[in-house]
């Protein structure tokens, strides 16, 4: 008696536990269960159970290959741009007949999140990746190769520097969803009244950041100090950051430190903002811009809505010019950046990697693209978008369709996003003035060496 | 036969200490079944959501495992056993990030930013304390005002100190330009990064300390004081040798915690700096974070070994706490 007192006290204590927790795992439950009766079927008869698992595949094949999959899909997009996704989304949806429930994930966290989720099989089946994270997704094998989904029609109009990022190991893993490559945008009465012209090279343009503070007691530029936009100046001087493929680290090189040199030289020598203040800057120079206080930002694509929308552009929105990062003595350019679709592995794993392409396929559209493009100034990526009447009429979109033709593309490598956190830090040192930029750059490039690149 | 005597007037403890282990356990088994029924569902949850997260991380440390070796749904783990090798390559200060710091330039830093704080912490939060102890008008609105930066989202905290050390707009350097200082660049340079973070931590922990050590006043019979009174004690000498002995559990237990809780602080860092400029206000716990997450393959093993690293300073710190505060003669240690 005695004994089954104590049991029937355990017992409840622990059905008391179960319950606390079964809220959270019903699904798993129930798949336990349903494995339970397998199992029994299998004690009965073994060609009985081969049976059951032909079943059930056949089972999951139909499912797939229904008119309707539920899809879900990650996507960065900010506040300005959601609505245009959502009414995208919608129409795909009456389009290819399948459901996609949406979820915005900060940019900041969507790439930890995704590795995260992808590595305990619970990745979105869509999700919209900065280019620089599909190499290493690729890399790790949470993606699904797409090679053979993108018709030929599709990759002839993709622009090739953008879809380059989805290239990797031999295969396609994403088609490019936006592209963008910084300009400088500058404010053309500010200009005129200091009788500055419009620079055509890198001297020019730091002679106008410091003529502009002769005259008006500021810097002239707004510029962001980190390692992003140093590329700019390390391709004027004719440096690389690294070859193709990683196996040479070239920041060290003395034309990139030249370009980080001249970079620090525009601060010291007035033609740039000489605050230090890393972790509010890149809001202040937008500020001091959209009120006119400097003439010059060095800026990408996605920033022109709020820039339109300050006191010195508001009313007159051609008051903002924008001409391609200048040439310097040994190159010109400026980093192409964006994003793309992805499908995840889990998505393959689940057979509805196919389903997930049609929606993307519809999703990424030339007619979506133009619609990007008017509603939100994103930069379209396939080269048919660029020549409708839409786009062309569009100022900005014109002007960095210019900044992209100059453009370069980042090395392909699944550290792609890594390299900047070195990067960052020493440059930020070199504007410190902590650092030489040689000494900046020789530590970037020892970092990156344990980053596995350089072999 | 008078050997046999002591045996019986033997007490039950002594008894009970001679049985073996198993027979010991199941005396008290049998005598105290219901109670461990009753305490069984805390030790699984604890053993669920305590004791085996940090098993694994112990294990992970003595490993090679990264976010690629890891393994996941479709491929096996496959990292191996390395022994004390990322023990070695830490404290041996090998492994340093691209600006050259390690974890010993790391470590010192993290001791000056918890002695600083919990230095603040424990004056001002004092201060306060023994103003609010007293009675005056609107003392409970005091009370709450004083609360507030507890009851304000790290978040907030973070952005709303961030922008208030802007170097160009924020208000400290407009406030500085009235009496004709140069602005400072707050989160520009390090030691200026390191004294803002400081100063937001501090205004943070404040309340907590404040709280704590207010209860810890107002336990102090008022008996105590009229006494010193009257022996002609004056107001600085009933503080040294009334309040002072009297709050002393209050506040090393508050101090403890205190440094605990600072040694650990990661979103005030990591919010308002993010660890720079270029990692000058990385703490150990930013920088094992930066470490192991900033990397494309994440590198687990040394993240686990910095994580069991920060927890053995705390235990190590809190025993040696312990043993000066037991021999002090503070009762709640023993």
């Amino acid at each position: 008696m005695r004994g089954l007192k104590k049991f029937a006290v355990l017992f409840a204590v622990l059905a008391l536990l179960a319950a606390a927790c079964s809220s959270s795992s019903d699904e798993t439950t129930t798949t336990a269960a349903a494995g339970g009766e397998t199992t029994t079927t299998a004690a009965a008869g073994g060609e009985t159970t081969t049976t059951a698992a032909v079943a059930d595949e056949t089972t999951t094949t139909e499912a797939s290959m229904s008119e309707s999959t539920e899809l879900t899909l990650w996507h960065t997009f900010n506040e300005g741009e959601t609505p245009t996704l959502d009414g995208l989304v919608s129409a795909c949806e009456a389009e290819t007949g399948h459901t996609v429930n949406v979820e915005l994930v900060p940019f900041a966290e969507a790439q930890n999140k995704f590795k995260t989720a992808a590595q305990a099989g619970e990745a979105p089946d869509i999700m919209r990746a900065e280019i620089a994270w599909i190499a290493e997704f690729a890399d790790l094998n949470y993606l699904a190769p797409i090679t053979g989904m993108v018709s030929a029609e599709d990759a002839d109009d993709y622009l090739e520097a953008p879809s380059a990022y989805g290239k990797y190991a031999g295969q396609l893993w994403a088609v490019p969803q936006a592209t963008d490559a910084p300009a400088v945008y500058y404010n053309k009465a500010l200009l005129e009244e200091n009788g500055i012209a419009v620079p055509t090279t890198m001297e020019e343009l730091k002679a106008a950041g410091i003529a502009f503070n002769e005259a008006t007691g500021t810097p002239g530029i707004g510029t962001i100090k980190g390692g992003y936009w140093t590329q700019i100046f390390v391709w004027a001087f004719g440096g690389q950051l690294m070859n193709d493929d990683g196996s040479e680290i070239l920041i060290n090189s003395p034309e990139a430190v030249a370009g980080l040199d001249f970079y620090v030289s525009m601060q010291n020598d007035g033609a740039i903002q000489e605050a230090l203040d890393f972790a509010n800057e890149y809001g202040n120079v937008q500020e001091a811009f959209k009120a006119g206080e400097i003439a010059f930002n060095i800026n990408g694509p996605w920033q022109s809505s709020d820039l339109l929308g300050g006191d010195a552009f508001v009313d007159d929105p051609s008051n903002l010019g924008i001409f391609p990062a200048p040439p310097g003595p040994g190159g010109q350019g400026s980093p192409v950046g964006g994003h793309s679709w992805v499908i995840s592995a889990d998505a393959m794993d689940a057979g509805i990697d196919a389903a997930a392409y049609e929606v993307i396929s519809c999703l990424n559209s030339t007619d979506a693209q133009v619609t990007w493009a008017v509603s939100n100034n994103i930069l379209p990526t396939r080269a048919s978008a660029y020549e409708t009447a839409e786009v062309q009429a569009n100022a900005v979109i014109a002007a960095f369709g210019e900044a992209m033709k100059v453009a370069h593309a980042r090395p392909v490598i699944p550290a792609g996003g890594a390299i900047y956190t070195a990067f960052d830090a020493n440059v930020q040192a070199a504007f410190q003035g902590t650092m030489t930029g040689q000494e900046a750059m020789d530590n970037i490039a020892t970092a990156w060496v344990e980053l596995g690149l350089g072999s | 036969m008078t050997i046999t005597e002591p045996a019986v007037e033997e007490p039950i403890e002594e008894m009970r200490e001679r049985q073996g282990l198993l027979a010991r356990f199941r005396s008290s088994w049998a005598q105290w079944w219901f109670a461990y029924a009753m305490l069984s569902p805390v030790v699984i949850v604890i053993a669920i959501l305590v004791l085996y997260p940090l098993a694994q991380g112990v294990w992970l440390s003595f490993t090679d495992a990264t976010g690629k070796t890891m393994g996941d749904v479709r491929n096996p783990p496959s990292y191996e056993f390395i022994g004390l090798k990322n023990y070695v390559r830490i404290l041996s200060g090998e492994l340093k990030n691209s600006v050259g710091q390690n974890f010993w330039s790391v470590f010192g830093r993290t001791v000056i930013w918890t002695g600083a704080n919990v230095f603040f912490h424990y004056t001002i939060g004092l201060g306060l304390a023994i103003t609010l102890n007293r009675k005056f008008v609107g003392r409970s609105l005091y009370r709450i005002i004083l609360l507030i930066p507890w009851a304000m989202p790290a978040y907030i905290t973070a952005s709303s100190w961030r922008f208030l050390f802007n170097e160009t707009s924020g208000p400290i350097n407009a406030i500085l330009s009235i009496f004709g200082i140069a602005a400072v660049p707050w989160l520009g340079q390090p030691i200026p990064a390191l004294v803002a973070v400081i100063m937001v931590n501090v205004w943070l922990g404040i309340p907590f300390m404040m709280v704590a050590l207010l209860g810890g006043l107002q336990g102090i019979p008022e008996e105590l004081y009229q006494a010193a009174e009257v022996d002609g004690a004056s107001p600085w000498q009933k503080f040294r040798l009334v309040t002072m002995p009297l709050l002393r559990p209050v506040s090393s237990t508050v101090i403890l915690l205190g440094v605990i809780w600072t040694f650990n602080m990661f979103v005030i860092i990591f919010l308002v700096t993010g660890g720079g400029p270029a990692s000058s206000t990385e703490i150990l716990v930013t920088f094992a974070y930066a470490e192991a997450f900033t990397v494309p393959a994440r590198n687990f093993a040394v993240a686990s070994t910095y994580g069991i690293l920060i927890l053995s300073i705390l235990v190590v710190f809190a025993s040696i706490y312990r043993k000066i505060a037991e021999r002090s003669g503070d009762s709640v240690w023993s």
